[in-house]
């Protein structure tokens, strides 16, 4: 029965998700000799990606000595940038989800919907409309020229990192919103009560039982912005200019542009291992598991 | 127990939401070190009372003073009460000693010193051992504990204890009235007390405030409230009590007569109130203070009526019947105990009902 309820689900992940990225793994144990692929078995690719060599190249001061530096640099700056969005994300969904929960009385499901608005135009339209924000002519720019505080426009807002971080943050704000919410939800009202009671003033309450209460959700929610967007190549590419790259760029060009497959799926692989790996170190550093369990 | 002076003194406590008033007029004086029962059905108002006691909430209108300080604008935090919640509270991300040294942490003491009352406060209740348990791996009884161990660590002047016993079963129930009535002796705390169960209000309190839509109808001793209720609503809450209605015939200082109508002619003492003749009135009489016999006991100093066994129960130490009276609606309940080897009677036989002239009481219809 319990596979029965199972099975739709598990056949689409099988076939449109282990599939792929079974292919994937295949893929980046072969290499490209021209214009075909030739299919036997190396580790070349990923040799790539940490071949060392004599001469650094130096990346923020900090010296690689590898001889394909690339995809480590982008990976480490994607990590930087992801972090630093999903930090911005919890920062603003955390506020918002707080209120819904705690001092919105009656219609919440109102508040819900009114938070997914931004979801009813496309992701590649809301990042369309960062550009128009920031951009050179931009909306920013021209209202303080309007305004007379600026004589020329202002450059550094689009084509950069900061623009990056800016629209990830403002794109998945609303995903971080609801788990957050549901956590601060499920929070009993008497343990606040009691808290007061117990001589804790409002800030007080706050750090001791409120976030602590709300942590599960709001690791959740930092996870569930933090791992797609290490990735993201459509808000790069939009509104990053050649500075904003992150790794998703690369790989898009390792396929599409440089004609490299293999190498491609090898990034991609790491990638994922890389994140992976980090999650589960996190989880496990900040006793996830242990946190659950009190919960129930 | 009581010193008489007033420790906690409500004046004039009214508490509205919205349109709706769930507390009026509420004055009354508690005293130090007193065992105090807020008594009522669920939506009295007992438990908003409790948490303007506490500060969670705030009255509308009138005065609070604990230990002659005013509390108006004192939020929760900073009164010298805490609390025992009926759901207990325990906070579930920290362990038992986490949650019971939770307050103390809010008072400035030395760390040993607030270990020291955390491990005495955990042998006070009875949970030596289990110091590092988690909340989730604790029974109904013990997290009961542990909300109590919390609350009286901070050593507060008030202790408010909203029905904490009502999600225990019956057993360990009545073992912690017990061990609660012996903690406050040993502790010397002013406890307040809120319960829907009257028993447990009668085992427990020194004095008892009875509630309903808001208001308290009597506040009085244990032994006061059963023997002088000076309502109808009282003398039904509290225990059992057969009311027979009538109207009054002649009253004076000491003795009320009410013709109730087929039943006959009774008397009994009045309460405060001296009835006019021909008002609505009921005589209250207790189950356990009627005598059932066979015969018409010819004792001029007993009010007898003659009635049918409509039901009998059998309970081992004593047995209950309903005896239906001619002219009566509702059945007269007497309790006999089970003394010398009683005789259940059988279903319809016929017995009188006889009582003491002066036990009777006569409440206002």
């Amino acid at each position: 029965m319990g596979f029965g309820l199972l099975a739709p689900a598990l056949t689409i992940m099988v076939l449109m998700l282990l599939l792929p990225v079974m292919a994937l793994v295949m893929l980046s144990f072969w290499s490209q000799s021209g214009f075909d692929i030739d299919r036997s078995f190396t580790l070349e690719n990923y040799w790539k990606l940490i071949e060392p060599s004599d001469e650094p190249t130096v990346w923020f001061g900090i010296p690689f000595y590898l001889k394909y530096p690339i995809p480590v640099i982008l990976m480490i700056k994607s990590l930087v940038m992801s972090l630093v969005a999903t930090i911005a994300v919890i920062g603003l969904a955390y506020p918002m989800a707080y209120f819904v929960a705690f001092r919105v009385r009656g219609n919440k499901a109102f508040w819900i919907i009114l938070l997914t608005i931004p979801f009813w135009t496309s992701y590649l339209l809301r990042v369309f409309s960062w550009k128009i924000v920031l951009g050179f002519n931009g909306a920013i720019n021209s209202g303080l020229m309007y305004l007379g505080l600026i004589d020329a426009p202002l450059e550094f807002l689009l084509y950069n990192p900061t623009a990056v971080i800016i629209t990830l943050a403002h794109s998945w704000v609303a995903f971080a919103v609801l788990p957050i919410y549901v956590s601060l939800e499920k929070i009993d009202r008497s343990l606040l009560e009691a808290a007061a009671d117990l001589g804790d003033s409002r800030w007080q309450r706050f750090w001791r039982i409120t976030l602590p209460l709300s942590a599960p959700g709001t690791i959740a929610a930092s996870l569930l912005v933090f791992i797609p967007t290490v990735g993201d190549y459509v808000t790069p590419t939009l509104v990053g200019g050649p500075g904003g790259t992150m790794i998703g760029s690369l790989v898009q060009l390792l396929f599409l542009r440089q004609d490299n497959a293999p190498l491609g799926s090898a990034v991609s692989i790491a990638m994922m291992l890389v994140i992976a790996v980090l999650v589960a170190l996190l989880l496990w550093a900040i006793g996830y598991r242990k946190m659950r369990a009190r919960r129930s | 127990m009581s010193d008489g002076s007033a420790f906690i003194s409500l004046s004039a406590i009214e508490k509205r939401f919205g349109s709706l008033t769930v507390l009026k007029d509420i004055t009354f004086d508690i005293g130090k070190g007193e065992f105090f029962s807020l008594l009522g059905a669920s939506g009295c108002g007992k438990t908003t009372l409790l948490r303007i006691l506490s500060g969670i909430e705030q009255p509308s209108a009138g005065t609070l003073l604990i230990d002659g300080q005013s509390m108006a604008g004192v939020p929760a935090n900073k009164r010298p009460t805490n609390m025992v919640f009926q759901s207990y509270a325990i906070f579930p991300h920290l362990n038992v000693e986490e949650n019971i040294g939770y307050g103390l942490r809010n008072v400035r003491i030395a760390k040993d010193e607030a270990r020291q009352r955390v491990q005495e406060a955990l042998e006070l209740v009875k949970l030596n051992g289990l110091g590092t348990r988690n909340a989730h791996q604790l029974s109904g009884g013990q997290r009961q504990r542990v909300a109590l161990a919390r609350a009286l660590v901070c050593r507060p002047k008030v202790l408010l204890l909203d029905e904490p016993l009502s999600a225990l079963d019956k057993k360990l129930r009545e073992e912690m009235q017990l061990e609660l009535r012996a903690l406050q002796r040993t502790v010397g705390i002013t406890f307040v007390f809120v319960t829907h169960d009257q028993e447990e209000a009668l085992t427990l309190s020194d004095r008892i405030a009875v509630m309903a839509n808001g208001r308290v109808l009597q506040l009085d001793t244990p032994q006061g409230l059963y023997e002088r209720p000076r309502s109808r609503e009282v003398a039904e809450f509290i225990g059992t009590m057969n009311l027979l209605p009538g109207a009054v015939s002649q009253s004076d200082q000491s003795e009320t007569m009410l013709d109730a109508g087929l039943v006959g002619t009774l008397g009994g003492r009045p309460i405060e109130v001296i009835l006019d003749k021909g008002a609505r009135a009921y005589l209250a009489v207790r189950p356990e203070q009627i005598s059932l016999s066979a015969t018409e006991p010819s004792d001029p100093a007993r009010y007898s009526v003659a009635g049918e066994v409509a039901e009998a129960a059998y309970l081992g130490d004593r047995i209950h019947y309903q005896v239906r009276l001619t002219g009566l609606e509702k059945p007269m309940t007497v309790f006999v105990n089970n003394t010398e080897r009683a005789v259940v009677r059988p279903l319809g036989s016929n017995v009188w009902l006889s009582w003491d002239r002066s036990v009777g009481l006569v409440l206002p219809g």
